[in-house]
């Protein structure tokens, strides 16, 4: 919805109409006021203005052909006439030629021109508001045909494998070599499953409503990290939570945020490290949490650091660790839709430190 | 015995280069393959090495992450020529849509596109028809 007040712009030649005119509209509207339509057009190019009135008969240029000129430069604001004769060749050439919303009659009577401006608002404001949601649109759905088509292919990537070895194992006549290939079988199998989870988050979370759970992050995480350690033994997790505040949240998906750093964390450790460890620290306050998920792992290389967050995007690590690209792009989603935020930092073979801040949602 | 030929792998899935690796050792078509993960890799090696070297085939999957097989096909054209002549890229991919395709075709060097999972009596029979093999 759009707030701002709605400038107005009155284009008549005779001084003492502008006079009253802003006497009567400054309080509701923005309003400018122009002489003749030179003055108008040059005022136009300053400022957005969104509403756009004028007089019909003024020397020079007349009403019709100045909104006629402003159409084609802006095309989003909303035009009204006023014209001394009921003059219907003039009413037929506004609406043609200046696409002229409203007509009012002169003399105006000040309420059906206060009607009349007000229509203009609403239309202008239905205007921009559709223009936005147009663009809005076009970008999830992009979003969409990128995400099919990408879809599609991770999706059959790994059954195509799965042929290929069973193939393989068709030609080769040695019943013991078999066992391997089918282990990697098995292997791309869990990918797939993998994946098809991942996509499972990314649908959870693309729905717009938000929950308000309570949230105990020292047993929502540690919840988490039991589900997970499992991976790697030898993990030191170091958890701190200090609360002054209860926490009302959305609780899956901040399952899902912390599902996706934790596994990361334990996916990129750094084999030469001699201790790994991922420490989370979480300190909740009435306006908002601050969550900080370190570890000791791989880090991530500068040149990719801006682009981690993005769909489908991995790295050389990520390859090697089976990433699917989805991950961090679904904590990002994520935190965005609770209006939160996340930056992270990242030394190569030192580590990674991802700060996220969430607004508490108690009010 | 017919003479036989280099062969480059490029994908970034491990096990399909291992498969096709396998299946290139079926065909006995080839004395010598190049595995690469990464299309940066085999780029550079295509960059530095000797014609001696080359291969005459090269097996290019296209969903990569870095560097893709289109981007891979684009720096491809800016090696010399004389050594391209002898060159011919079969692209093999999982999924390939209506744009990828005209891509690919657009590419000279582009001898065919086949779905994984590969099928080495289509690709022999390709190679055939191309005389890269005999």
């Amino acid at each position: 919805m759009i707030t701002e007040k709605i400038k107005v712009l009155y284009v008549d030649d005779e001084e003492n109409n502008l006079v009253a005119f802003r006497a009567n509209f400054r309080k509701e509207y923005d309003v400018y006021t122009a002489i003749s339509a030179a003055e108008a057009l040059a005022l136009l190019e300053t400022t957005p203005i969104h509403i756009i009135i004028s007089d019909q008969r003024m020397p020079q240029t007349t009403g019709v052909e100045f909104l006629e000129q402003t159409v084609k430069l802006y095309p989003d604001s909303i035009r009204l006439l006023i014209t001394g004769q009921s003059d219907i060749e003039v009413v037929i050439e506004a609406i043609n030629r200046g696409q002229v919303s409203k007509f009012i009659q002169k003399p105006w009577d000040w309420e059906k021109l206060s009607i009349a401006m007000d229509n203009c608002a609403t239309l202008y404001r239905s205007r921009i508001e559709l223009k936005l949601k147009n663009i809005e649109l076009q970008k999830a759905n992009d979003e969409l045909n990128k995400f099919v088509y990408s879809v599609s292919h991770d999706l059959r990537s790994p059954l195509t494998s799965i042929l290929g070895v069973i193939n393989l194992t068709k030609m080769t006549p040695e019943l013991n070599v078999a066992s391997s290939y089918f282990e990697m079988i098995e292997g791309r199998v869990l990918k797939l499953d993998n994946f098809i989870k991942k996509i499972i988050d990314y649908y959870k979370n693309a729905r717009d409503e938000e929950n308000k759970d309570t949230i105990d992050f020292q047993a929502l995480i540690s919840s988490v990290w039991n589900t997970l350690k499992n991976q790697n033994q030898e993990i030191e997790f170091d958890l701190t939570v200090n609360s002054d505040s209860l926490f009302i949240g959305d609780l899956l998906r901040l399952e899902i945020i912390f599902e996706n750093l934790i596994s990361n964390a334990i996916k990129y450790q750094n084999p030469s490290a001699k201790e790994h460890y991922i420490k989370i620290k979480v300190d909740v306050s009435k306006e908002e949490a601050h969550i900080s998920v370190s570890d000791n792992g791989i880090g991530i290389n500068q040149a990719y650091i801006d682009r981690i967050f993005n769909l489908f995007f991995r790295t050389e690590d990520s390859l090697q660790t089976e990433g699917t690209g989805i991950g961090l792009y679904i904590v990002k989603e994520a935190i965005e839709k609770m209006a939160g935020k996340i930056t992270v930092s990242s030394l190569p073979m030192e580590g990674t430190t991802f700060n996220i801040i969430i607004p508490n949602n108690r009010k | 015995m017919s003479e036989k030929i280099t062969v480059m792998l490029v994908d970034d899935n491990k096990i399909d280069l291992f498969i096709h690796n396998e299946f290139i050792k079926q065909m006995n078509i080839a004395h010598t393959v190049l595995d690469y993960s990464f299309a940066t890799e085999a780029l550079k090696f295509l960059e530095e090495s000797d014609e001696s070297l080359w291969p005459q085939l090269i097996l290019l999957d296209i969903h990569m992450p870095i560097m893709n097989g289109f981007d891979f096909l684009e720096k491809y054209v800016e090696l010399p020529a004389q050594r391209r002549e002898k060159c011919h890229i079969v692209i093999v991919s999982s999924s390939l849509d209506t744009g990828d395709k005209m891509r690919a075709k657009e590419s000279p060097h582009v001898l065919a596109l086949i779905e994984k999972p590969l099928n080495t009596e289509k690709l022999k029979i390709l190679l055939k028809e191309n005389k890269i093999i005999s």
